[in-house]
């Protein structure tokens, strides 16, 4: 199980929330040591090339909203009910 | 009508160039950046703004000379200038006090040292070699080794009646740094007269309001976001102005008294109403669309968005888009 694999279980009509959820916990988080630089400048070409709602967007802002703040994104997940998602997201976190 | 809005690099670098894209994207005229040694290097801030934006113009808001040789201030708009020519502005002011004390560096000669550094930011800045036997700065046969593109504008940061005036008589553009219409007014005054010393006319200047700007989906909320703002104004005010507005100078005290003792709840918590509405535009989209059209009577052209912006910056810029922008002429 890949990143990739948990974004492809959001509904595309889950995505732009999902994508503007994950920025505000990424924005908000104070933990800014724990995102590579080399994320962050692939967060902010998205960003300019307006690609943050598509499957690599949502994958990029998943990965550093992990690292960050991986309680609050596994919450974001249970609130959207996208609770297999979470499930993955959890083993993810797990093997880690 | 323009819009600016200010960020301030005390944030990681992505998180500042993330807002000035999408201040760009959401139709801002201006970016704005802090200049203070204890924040990130506003520089590489605006370096990382040109390359990941196409139209939006920007600068310092505002460097100051003091701390930083004009010479050094024009190499770094030039510089800035061919990553993106024409979009690049240069905000200049006399600095802030607190900071500048804790380099043990004074603010002396404020009207020399700002009419000096626009001569030599102006003209080193259109290629051109300076020599300058001034009153605060000597230079002699200074040129830069490469050509720079364009010159760049320059904004001067004012809030005193004389230097309002020098800010209109050779600034591009006048950053007045207030919020409530009845200072605004006063200074655009000021500004007035300058630009009429100068033999200029009004429309050769953009005439911004820099204001401490809060917006919410609630007024609980903005408010929330800007009394730390207001306390630090409050702390920071002359008294005249505090008196102007109605504001007992013993709350002041007691704020400027807390935060200096680094008791920021005892700080904040001391901040009224009265000081909010005097020293921000605060409130939900309905008021913050009312203040700034008071704004724009008193012959402003461009308001600047400045800190906090709101609880949740993100959503606030959106908001300012979705909501405030459709009201003004643009």
């Amino acid at each position: 199980m890949s990143l990739d694999e948990v974004v492809r279980l959001i509904p595309p009509s889950s995505r732009e929330a999902t994508s503007k959820k994950l920025l505000d916990i990424i924005l908000k988080s104070k933990r800014t040591n724990t995102i590579s630089s080399s994320l962050a400048k692939t967060i902010l070409y998205d960003w300019q090339k307006n690609l943050l709602n598509t499957e690599d967007g949502v994958k990029h802002l998943l990965e550093a909203a992990l690292n960050m703040e991986p309680e609050k994104t596994l919450q974001h997940f249970e609130k959207m009910g996208l609770n297999e998602a979470k499930a993955k997201l959890e083993s993810l976190i797990l093997k880690e | 009508m323009e819009f600016g809005i200010e960020f301030v690099p005390k944030e990681v670098y992505w998180k500042t160039t993330f807002y000035s894209m999408q201040a760009e994207k959401r139709g801002f005229d201006y970016v704005w950046i802090t200049d203070h040694f204890n924040n990130r290097n506003v520089y590489v801030s605006l370096a990382l703004v040109a390359a990941y934006t196409d139209k939006i113009k920007f600068g310092p808001g505002v460097t100051n000379p003091y701390l930083v040789h004009p010479a050094i201030t024009a190499q770094a708009v030039s510089s800035l200038n061919e990553i993106a020519p024409g979009r690049v502005v240069c905000g200049l002011g006399a600095g802030d006090k607190t900071t500048l004390k804790m380099l043990n560096i004074a603010m002396s000669k404020p009207l020399s040292t700002i009419r000096e550094a626009v001569k030599i930011i102006r003209r080193l800045s259109s290629g051109e070699k300076v020599t300058l036997d001034g009153d605060v700065f000597k230079i002699s046969g200074a040129q830069f080794l490469f050509k720079p593109p364009t010159s760049v504008p320059i904004f001067i940061g004012a809030q005193g009646p004389k230097m309002l005036a020098l800010a209109a008589e050779i600034g591009d553009g006048v950053l007045i740094n207030a919020s409530h219409p009845s200072d605004v007014e006063r200074a655009v005054k000021y500004v007035r007269e300058g630009v009429a010393k100068a033999g200029k006319s009004l429309e050769e200047l953009t005439i911004s309001a820099y204001t401490s700007f809060s917006i919410a989906d609630s007024i609980e909320k903005a408010v929330k976001a800007v009394i730390p703002v207001v306390a630090y104004i409050v702390a920071g005010c002359p008294e005249a102005v505090l008196e102007r507005h109605g504001l007992n100078l013993e709350d002041a005290s007691r704020i400027r008294e807390a935060i200096v003792q680094a008791d920021w709840k005892g700080a904040f918590s001391k901040v009224t109403n009265d000081m909010i509405e005097a020293f921000s535009i605060c409130g939900t989209p309905e008021t913050v669309v009312e203040k700034v059209s008071q704004l724009v009577r008193t012959g402003v052209t461009q308001v600047v968005v400045g800190s906090p912006i709101g609880p949740n910056v993100r959503k606030s810029i959106d908001m300012i888009a979705e909501k405030v922008f459709p009201h003004f002429q643009r």
